[in-house]
């Protein structure tokens, strides 16, 4: 008898397992453990509501997380769902590496809408889906209260401000754009802020009046700023620098490691409008996966109303949902969201293949070149959109 | 006769054996990649779709095209450069090193020295980096705050793109303990006889080192010439850690620092050109053969 019952427990969990598809995700190795457990209860509540799906989380290291995705790509091993870096989506769409979920989101009548469009824009490759947006995230200016009093809101402003704080060897006012691939990852805000954009249509037209202002405004401001004092090791924590423009990621450090440091956080200053740089994730699902219907439930329950602030808190980052962003965990704390406020004007990097290319070897070069006095910010930008229309044409 | 041809046959056995481990690692690990990168480079390839045949053309498109390689020959001046600096310099400063520790008549005192010259080599790049970047800091760092001590100005040594190969080939120098422990066999190599002999003639310690000294270390220094020159033209991790860390520019300022093999390491896992690395490696290969080659035929290798 008790073998019967043994027997009849045995086939009826393999039957279970049988029964049950299993997806693998891949998503980063979380910063801290809090984070491991909002996913794991996502995953359970997942797996609760789809009692025949179950879900293999694994954690990879971001910074090796994208020679990864390329690597199992090679070889055919890919998983079934992992988030994936804004501007590779797509670069792996091109290859037919993701599943095109266009008619995923027809059939279920997703609402779209109510998607933040900026990250929204990141999954469209040739006017379809290829993902959904997860996180996002974005730069906005830092700045030290004890210099400055009232963050500057225009160029003109920005400027002013400079002069005032600016005390050589000693004070530098602005963490001006330099002619490397940060520099041309963030110059972009301020060409849109002049009203200008870096690509339209699979052309570069970042050589108009917009453009040239932003490079000007970059040699006003170094004018304001050593770069003795800048290249220094923690020269803004230190108290060193007015002000710069970069992430949400910084935060945590400034907090922990300068109790010191009195900062605060408000808008790229603007010339027309403001504008800033959008960075993130979206989650995608690969077409050789032989789930893509349970993948599919999967990605929208971690994107869904519900769920999509949890999924922030886990990445580190912003939601991706208008509801979500009212979120206290992000839009009661001051300093995030005014990131948050700057998200609002933000702008998705280029879809290219060739866009890192672009950034470093041309953009980057260009801003160098202007920068050190070689070229006026017309030259320069005329000869960079010629290189990089060049580069454009590759598909 | 036929109990020796097993025993040979077995002894040839047991030597492949033990060679075998090796072999598999160079074959898997050293000469599979070496003939796929040969393959490769005539491709076109992004590590994802299948490879597609091209020909020539990454090559050609390297050396000509300076619109969709801005950077190839610039990279390329910028390795020279730098060998030109760091190989004399991390020779020099070996055989200085070398000569200071062989002078050293206690054995405990000479132990704790070469421990302590080779430490660099042995020290994480990471650390390395961490280290140079407090002592090169231009506000703060150590090596400003003496020149202004003594009345000198001092300099952003890793920010201003006109110093910076420079300071980074010093940083190089600094990790010539391993130049320094050949050079210290090479000494210890020389035999005493020369320099009683020399001694007894009356010639100075300064005659005795360029009558005896260095023609006698020529094989070791036509070594170490060689050898730093290859590595130096493969310069990679250092200068990686000291720029690639944040914001995800690996040339360091202007990029005066992109070297060869960082342009390589962009195509290849930035700009998904892993054809077009892999075509470029092969290029750094053959400049470096035809470098050694030459090496080969104009230095002096023996003493004569």
């Amino acid at each position: 008898m008790k073998n019967f019952i043994f027997v009849l427990m045995i086939l009826f969990l393999s039957l279970m397992m049988f029964g049950k598809t299993t997806i693998t995700f891949w998503g980063y190795e979380t910063v801290d453990f809090s984070q491991k457990e909002i996913m794991a209860n996502l995953v359970d509540k997942f797996q609760s509501e789809n009692n025949d799906i179950k879900v293999n989380v694994v954690y990879l290291p971001k910074s090796d997380f994208e020679i990864k995705l390329k690597t199992a790509a090679a070889v055919s091993e890919l998983p079934d769902v992992s988030y994936i870096d804004q501007p590779l989506l797509p670069l792996f769409a091109k290859d037919g590496l993701l599943l095109n979920i266009t008619e995923y989101v027809e059939k279920d009548n997703l609402d779209l809408s109510n998607y933040i469009k900026g990250p929204l824009d990141t999954c469209i490759y040739k006017g379809e889906y290829y993902g959904l947006p997860i996180s996002q995230t974005s730069v906005a200016m830092i700045y030290n209260r004890d210099l400055i009093a009232e963050p500057p809101k225009t160029w003109d402003e920005l400027l002013e401000i400079s002069k005032e704080i600016y005390i050589p060897g000693e004070v530098s006012a602005f963490e001006y754009l330099e002619g490397d691939g940060w520099g041309a990852w963030i110059i972009p805000a301020f060409v849109h802020s002049a009203g200008g954009e870096m690509v339209v249509d699979g052309k570069a037209v970042f050589n108009s009046q917009a453009g040239v202002d932003a490079l000007n405004l970059m040699k006003e401001l170094k004018k304001y700023s050593e770069k003795e004092v800048l290249d220094s090791a923690n020269a803004f924590e230190t108290g060193h620098i007015g002000m710069i423009v970069n992430g949400p990621w910084m935060l945590s450090s400034y907090r922990n490691n300068w109790p010191d440091l009195n900062f605060g956080i408000a808008l790229i200053p603007m010339k027309e409008k403001y504008a800033t740089n959008l960075g993130g994730e979206d989650i995608v699902i690969y077409s050789d996966s032989e789930n893509k219907e349970a993948s599919w439930k999967f990605i929208k329950f971690l994107t869904n109303e519900e769920n999509a602030a949890d999924m922030a808190m886990v990445m580190g980052n912003f939601p991706t949902r208008i509801e979500a962003a009212n979120d206290p965990r992000f839009n009661k704390d001051p300093e995030m969201s005014m990131f948050m406020e700057q998200m609002k004007y933000s702008f998705a990097r280029p879809t290219a293949i060739n866009w890192l290319k672009i950034n470093d070897e041309i953009i980057g070069k260009a801003i160098g070149e202007v920068l050190s006095n070689e070229k006026t910010p017309q030259e320069a930008l005329d000869d960079a959109v010629e290189a990089a229309n060049e580069l454009l044409k590759e598909e | 006769m036929k109990k020796s041809k097993i025993f040979a046959s077995r002894e040839k056995l047991a030597g492949i054996l033990f060679a075998l481990p090796m072999l598999l690692y160079a074959g898997v690990f050293l000469i599979a990649p070496v003939v796929l990168s040969l393959f490769f480079s005539f491709t076109k390839w992004n590590m994802r779709s299948t490879p597609a045949w091209v020909g020539i053309d990454n090559y050609v498109n390297l050396l000509t095209d300076s619109v969709k390689y801005p950077y190839f020959w610039h990279s390329l001046k910028v390795t020279l450069t730098y060998s030109l600096l760091a190989v004399p310099m991390t020779i020099i400063s070996g055989l200085v090193l070398a000569l200071i520790i062989n002078s050293i008549r206690k054995e405990k005192l000479e132990g704790f020295f070469k421990v302590a010259f080779y430490l660099p080599v042995i020290t994480s790049s990471v650390a390395v980096a961490a280290i140079w970047k407090w002592v090169y800091d231009p506000m703060y760092g150590l090596l400003n705050t003496f020149l202004e001590a003594i009345g000198l100005k001092g300099f952003n040594w890793l920010g201003d793109s006109k110093i910076a190969l420079f300071a980074v080939a010093i940083l190089a120098a600094w990790g010539c303990g391993g130049t320094m422990l050949i050079y210290l066999a090479g000494l210890k190599g020389i035999p005493d006889q020369l320099y009683e002999s020399a001694k007894i003639d009356g010639a100075s310690s300064f005659r005795q080192f360029f009558g005896i000294t260095l023609p006698m270390l020529k094989p070791t220094t036509f070594f170490l010439v060689v050898t730093t020159t290859i590595g130096s033209f493969q310069v990679f991790d250092i200068v990686y850690v000291l720029y690639g860390a944040g914001g995800g520019s690996y040339g360091g300022p202007d990029n005066s620092l992109l070297t060869f093999t960082m342009y390589i390491y962009n195509h290849a896992f930035r700009y998904e050109q892993m054809g077009v690395a892999c075509a470029m490696s092969f290029i750094l290969f053959i400049i470096i053969l035809i470098l050694t080659i030459v090496q080969f035929k104009f230095l002096p290798q023996r003493y004569d």
